[in-house]
C-alpha cells in the first residue's frame, strides 16, 4: 500500500466518522460541554458572590479545566471516537465489501487509527481552545498560565486522549461489537481503573494502569486517589506503560481484523 | 470522454479458460460439511448460475472464493490466481455482492462508493460517475443510503462492483428486492456485460427461472455438493432428450407398431398423440432413434404430423436431481 492509497483510505475513514452524527455529537458534548459548564458556573458564582468566589478565569481555573478535559471527559470523547472507528465497518456490514477489494485486512485496520486520531485531535483542540478562551476572558486580575504551561497542557491533553483513542480502536476491533466495547471501556475508565488505582494493597502493580502512566505527564497537580496519581512512576516507566497499552491493543485489534470471518 | 466511457466495455484479458476453478474445495463447520469436495469450473466470458435451494452452501462457496472465510481443504483459483495465496491480485478485478448489499447508512450513495474506491486505488475514483449512471442512480447519488429502497441498494451494490472494472462479477441472490422492471433491467445489464463486454458473471440463486433467463452455464448444488454442471441447455435436457412427443392420425395403431421395437422403451397415449420414451441403444444417438421411430410409423402407413423431443425446463431438472439426492441420502441412512 503506497502513501496515496493510505491517505485516501484514511480520508475515507475520517469521512465515515465525520458523518456519524450521533457519536460525533456525544463526543463534542463530552469534550466541550464540561468546560463550558465549568466556566458558566464559575462566572455565575463570581457574579453573584464576588467576595466568596473569585473570577472564573486565571491559572487556577485553567488547571481545574485541564483536569476536566484531559483526565475525565476528554478520554470519554476519545473513547467513543475510537470505538466507532474500530467497529464502524463491521457494524454497518461493509467490512466484507472492503475485504473483497483485495486490500489487505491489516491495511484496513491500520487506516482506522490515524482517522480516529485526526477526529479526536480536532475535537480536543476545540475543547482546549474553549478552555483558553475562558481562562483569559474571565481572568480579571488573576494571573494567567504561562506559555509553557499552555503548551504542556495541550500536549498532556492530546497524549491522554489520543492514547485512549488508540486503545479504543484496538479493543473495539477486537470485540467487533460497538455496544460491548463502549460499555466495557467506559466501565474501565470510570469505575474499574480508579478503583484499582485506589487499592493500596496492589502496590507497584498499579504502575501498569493506563491512568497512572498518563497522570505522570500532567503539567498540573492531578491530586491523588482514583482519577489522580496514586503511584509515583519514573518518566521511562510511564512511557513504557503507555507504549505497552497502545502496542498490545493495536496488536489484538489487528489480529482479530486479519483472522475473523468477514 | 463521458463518465459512462470510464466503465470499460471490452475485456482486456484473454476471455478463454476458467474464471473460477476449484478442486476438492471443502468447508466444514464442526462435523458438518457446508461445502463438500467441490470441483467447479466457471468458463470465462460466461454468465454462470450457481443454483441451489436455501442452505445448499452457495453463500459459503462465494465467501471462500472471496477470501472472507478460509477453506477447510482443497484449492481454488480466481482469474488464474490461486486463492488465498494471491488473493489481492485475484480480487483486484473482481466485483462482488455477498448476501444483501450493505452500506454506511449515514453516507450518501456517492460517498459509499468513495469509501470503496479509496481501498481499490486512485484510478477507481474516476469510475464512480459512470458506475452510478450505469445503474441509474445518478440523480439519487447524493441522498443518504438510509433513504434508499432495497432495490436501490441492490443497484448501488452493482455500481460498487463496477468500480473494480471487473473481469469477474460474483453476485449472491442479486435480484432480491428488485421489482419486475428492475429484474428485467438487471437481466439486460448482465447479458450486456457478458455478451458485449466479455465479462464473466457468477450468480448464485435459488430462483431457477432467473438463472435460466440470465445464464448460459450453471451448476446445481445441494447440501454442499455439485450435482451437475455445464451449459444450461445440456443441464435442462438431461435424460429428457430420450423422450418424444409424436402427433399422428391413429395413436392406437401407432402403439401396436411401436410395441416390441428395439428403439422404444415405453410408449403411451397423451393429449398430443403419443409420448415415446426411447431406449438407449449403443452407437445410436437420440436423434437417430427418433428418426427410426418416425420411419417405422410412416412405413406402417401412419400420417405423422409432429415429432418433437420433450423440452424439459431447468426447474424440472433441478427438482429431479435435488430430490434424487434426497432419496439416496435417505436410503443410505436407512441402510
Amino acid at each position: 500500500m503506497n502513501a496515496t492509497i493510505a491517505a485516501q483510505m484514511t480520508g475515507a475513514d475520517i469521512l465515515k466518522l465525520r458523518k456519524k452524527r450521533g457519536i460525533l455529537t456525544w463526543s463534542l458534548v463530552l469534550a466541550l460541554g464540561p468546560v463550558l459548564i465549568y466556566f458558566v458556573a464559575a462566572v455565575i458564582e463570581h457574579a453573584t458572590n464576588p467576595g466568596k468566589y473569585g473570577p472564573a478565569g486565571g491559572a487556577q481555573n485553567f488547571s481545574d479545566g485541564l483536569r476536566v478535559i484531559a483526565l475525565f471527559f476528554g478520554p470519554l470523547a476519545a473513547l467513543l471516537i475510537g470505538v466507532e472507528a474500530g467497529t464502524g465497518d463491521a457494524s454497518a456490514g461493509v467490512f466484507r465489501d472492503l475485504v473483497v477489494t483485495g486490500r489487505s485486512r491489516l491495511a484496513l485496520f491500520a487506516t482506522r487509527v490515524p482517522a480516529a486520531l485526526a477526529v479526536t485531535v480536532a475535537m480536543m483542540l476545540s475543547a482546549y481552545a474553549l478552555l483558553l478562551i475562558g481562562t483569559f476572558a474571565f481572568a480579571s486580575n488573576l494571573a494567567t498560565p504561562s506559555g509553557s504551561l499552555i503548551l504542556n497542557g495541550l500536549g498532556f491533553t492530546l497524549l491522554a486522549t489520543c492514547v485512549l483513542c488508540v486503545v479504543a480502536v484496538g479493543f473495539a476491533s477486537l470485540t467487533t461489537s460497538k455496544p460491548a466495547a463502549i460499555i466495557a471501556l467506559i466501565a474501565w475508565q470510570i469505575v474499574a481503573s480508579p478503583l484499582l488505582a485506589s487499592i493500596k494493597g496492589l502496590g507497584s502493580t498499579r504502575e501498569g494502569l493506563l491512568s497512572q502512566a498518563t497522570a505522570h505527564f500532567s503539567p498540573v497537580h492531578v491530586g491523588e486517589g482514583g482519577h489522580g496519581a496514586s503511584v509515583t512512576l519514573s518518566g521511562g516507566t510511564a512511557f513504557i506503560v503507555l507504549l505497552a497499552w497502545v502496542v498490545v491493543f493495536l496488536a489484538l485489534g489487528a489480529w482479530r481484523t486479519r483472522t475473523m470471518d468477514a | 470522454m463521458s463518465a459512462l466511457d470510464q466503465i470499460p466495455t471490452t475485456p482486456r484479458e484473454d476471455s478463454t479458460g476458467t474464471a473460477i476453478q476449484t478442486t476438492g474445495l471443502t468447508k466444514r463447520f464442526g462435523e458438518r460439511a457446508a461445502i463438500d469436495s467441490v470441483d467447479l469450473q466457471v468458463p470465462r466470458g460466461s454468465a454462470f448460475g450457481f443454483l441451489g435451494p436455501n442452505g445448499a452452501g452457495k453463500t459459503t462457496m462465494i465467501r471462500m472464493l472471496l477470501g472472507l472465510t478460509k477453506a477447510s481443504a482443497g484449492s481454488m483459483s480466481v482469474l488464474g490466481h490461486p486463492v488465498p495465496a494471491e488473493r489481492s491480485e485475484a480480487l483486484a478485478r473482481v466485483g462482488a455482492i455477498v448476501e444483501e448489499p450493505r452500506f454506511h447508512p449515514q453516507l450518501t450513495g456517492r460517498e459509499n462508493l468513495r469509501i470503496v474506491a479509496a481501498a481499490r486505488g486512485p484510478e477507481t475514483h474516476e469510475r464512480i460517475v459512470g458506475a452510478l449512471r450505469r445503474v441509474g442512480l445518478s440523480e439519487r447519488a447524493d441522498e443518504k443510503v438510509k433513504k434508499y429502497s432495497l432495490g436501490m441498494r441492490q443497484r448501488l451494490g452493482v455500481a460498487r462492483c463496477l468500480l473494480a472494472d471487473p473481469l469477474l462479477l460474483i453476485l449472491d441472490e442479486p435480484t432480491n428486492g428488485l421489482d419486475p422492471g428492475g429484474i428485467q433491467e438487471f437481466r439486460e445489464m448482465i447479458r450486456a456485460m457478458v455478451e458485449q463486454e466479455g465479462r464473466t458473471v457468477f450468480i448464485s440463486s435459488h430462483l431457477l427461472d432467473e438463472v435460466e433467463k440470465i445464464c448460459d452455464h450453471a451448476a446445481i448444488v445441494d447440501r454442499g455438493k455439485i450435482l451437475m454442471q455445464g451449459a444450461i441447455a445440456d443441464l435442462a435436457e438431461g435424460g429428457a432428450r430420450h423422450e418424444l412427443i409424436v402427433g399422428l392420425d391413429d395413436p392406437v395403431r401407432a402403439l401396436e407398431v411401436l410395441d416390441g421395437s428395439s428403439l422404444v422403451r415405453q410408449a403411451q397415449r397423451s393429449d398430443e398423440g403419443l409420448r415415446v420414451t426411447l431406449d438407449e441403444v449403443a452407437d445410436t444417438s437420440p436423434t437417430q432413434s427418433a428418426a427410426g421411430v418416425n420411419a417405422a410409423l410412416v412405413g406402417a402407413g401412419l400420417a405423422v404430423s409432429r415429432l418433437e423431443p420433450v423440452r424439459q425446463s431447468l426447474e424440472k431438472r433441478f427438482l429431479e436431481v435435488t430430490s434424487r439426492l434426497s432419496d439416496s441420502t435417505t436410503e443410505e441412512v436407512g441402510a
